[in-house]
């Protein structure tokens, strides 16, 4: 039943197939996904609000009971009407929101290569963010009490550009200039690694070609030669007398 | 990557948009949506959202992207591939009904938002791509193996050099001419 509700859900809200790896070198090329422990850190944020609500239409029965008589023989009736309502309602969206956290959990993806990052998240609105690693400035991880409880934590990538409005630590602001691996299992591990390939790239940052560690040697080789010829033509003049 | 036939293939889905110039008609329809969620006043941004759909142009050359539109205040924006920093592909449930998705390009400047934002444009994956091939890391990456300016310099100096040497090796010794 599960399966067939997510399928009409994904139908409706039109969510395309899992994103392709960007460039780079396709056996370097992984696909990570958001840890189990993150889908129950989201449960949890889930599960307090459905609490809150859930206590919210139980006050409200408890106070429709303690209604002064003449109240009660006005508008009882229609408050037990409108508390079934919401009980209703609520109990229907207490199938629909988990089934959107699950979904939500399950369609996410971090894509790495070895020159690039992808991450791809979202139901309602969907964001896929490409960034490649010659554009990194910093690379952190991020951790809270409940995540470390869970054993997951946030990747945060960093590229050049400010202005962060508001919601600084929330994360909820669109920050463009931000990647963020939500909730990995490995934090650090794909940070080592990121940070493994970010040093072949021995620039990285602001400007505009950087200089690739293939290039310059290749440059160097050419002096070495150039230098080789002009002592050859040397020796070829001194033999001339 | 690699894979030369991909890349060949990206590289002819990439012809078309050199003549990208206008956004697709599902644009307006998607501004009509738009615009009714302002309830009762959606006139106020039918009107707005009309003349920017009907002014929108992009025009994508070898150095960059540009976007102006606008009819009574006019803007242009003018991007160049390599200073490009992070690609947003962003779409809501109604875009995607429509088929389209918004390609949100950052550059390194100072704000939060995003510095052009590529609207209506049907085959968004394909300009994403073209993009993301420009940009810095992946452009260079894609030469691949091609030598620096620098080095093609030294290389043509050293060539020079080995022609001076045999010019001087078959002449006959102590011929002054």
């Amino acid at each position: 039943m599960i399966p067939a509700f997510d399928a009409w859900v994904l139908r409706v809200l039109r969510v395309p197939p899992p994103p392709q790896a960007p460039a780079g070198s396709s056996e370097a090329s992984r696909v990570l996904k958001a840890a189990p422990g993150f889908f129950r850190q989201r449960l949890l944020v889930w599960g307090w609000r459905q609490a809150a609500a859930l206590a919210g239409i139980l006050f409200g029965f408890a106070a429709g009971n303690i209604l002064p008589k003449e109240l009660e023989m006005l508008l009882g009736g229609p408050i037990r009407i409108v508390e079934l309502i919401a009980l209703g309602l609520f109990a229907l969206q207490l199938a629909l929101s988990f089934s959107l956290v699950r979904l939500d959990y399950l369609w996410r993806w971090y894509v790495v290569t070895d020159r690039s990052l992808r991450i791809r998240q979202g139901l309602f609105k969907i964001r896929e963010q490409t960034v490649s690693f010659a554009n990194i400035q910093n690379v952190g991880v991020r951790q809270g009490p409940v995540q470390r409880w869970l054993g997951i934590a946030d990747l945060e990538i960093r590229t050049a550009g400010g202005g962060q409005a508001e919601g600084e630590g929330t994360g909820k602001k669109n920050d463009f200039h931000k990647a963020v691996f939500r909730g990995v299992a490995d934090a650090e591990g794909i940070r080592d690694r990121i940070l493994h390939d970010l040093r072949r790239l021995r620039d990285s940052g602001l400007g505009d070609r950087p200089d690739s560690a293939d290039g310059a040697s290749g440059e160097l080789d050419a002096a070495r030669e150039l230098t080789s010829a002009a002592r050859a033509l040397r020796g070829a003049l001194a033999a001339q007398g | 990557m690699g894979d030369g036939t991909a890349e060949s293939r990206a590289e002819s889905s990439f012809e078309r948009i050199w003549s990208l110039e206008r956004p697709d008609p599902s644009l307006w329809l998607y501004y009509v949506f738009v615009s009714f969620t302002a309830g009762p006043f959606f006139l106020v941004p039918l009107a707005f959202l009309r003349l920017r759909y009907r002014s929108i142009r992009y025009r994508f050359d070898e150095e960059g992207v540009s976007m102006r539109w606008g009819v009574m205040f006019r803007r242009e924006v003018h991007l160049t591939y390599a200073r490009i920093q992070d690609i947003h592909l962003v779409s809501n449930a109604i875009e995607r009904w429509l088929g389209l998705a918004r390609i949100q390009i950052q550059t390194a400047s100072g704000s939060s938002k995003a510095e052009m934002t590529l609207e209506g444009l049907p085959d968004f994956e394909a300009v994403r791509d073209f993009l993301y091939f420009r940009m810095r890391g992946l452009a260079e990456a894609r030469e691949g193996s091609v030598a620096s300016p620098l080095a093609r310099e030294l290389a043509a100096a050293t060539t020079e050099l080995k022609a001076i040497r045999e010019l001087i090796e078959v002449r006959p010794k102590g011929d002054p001419s």
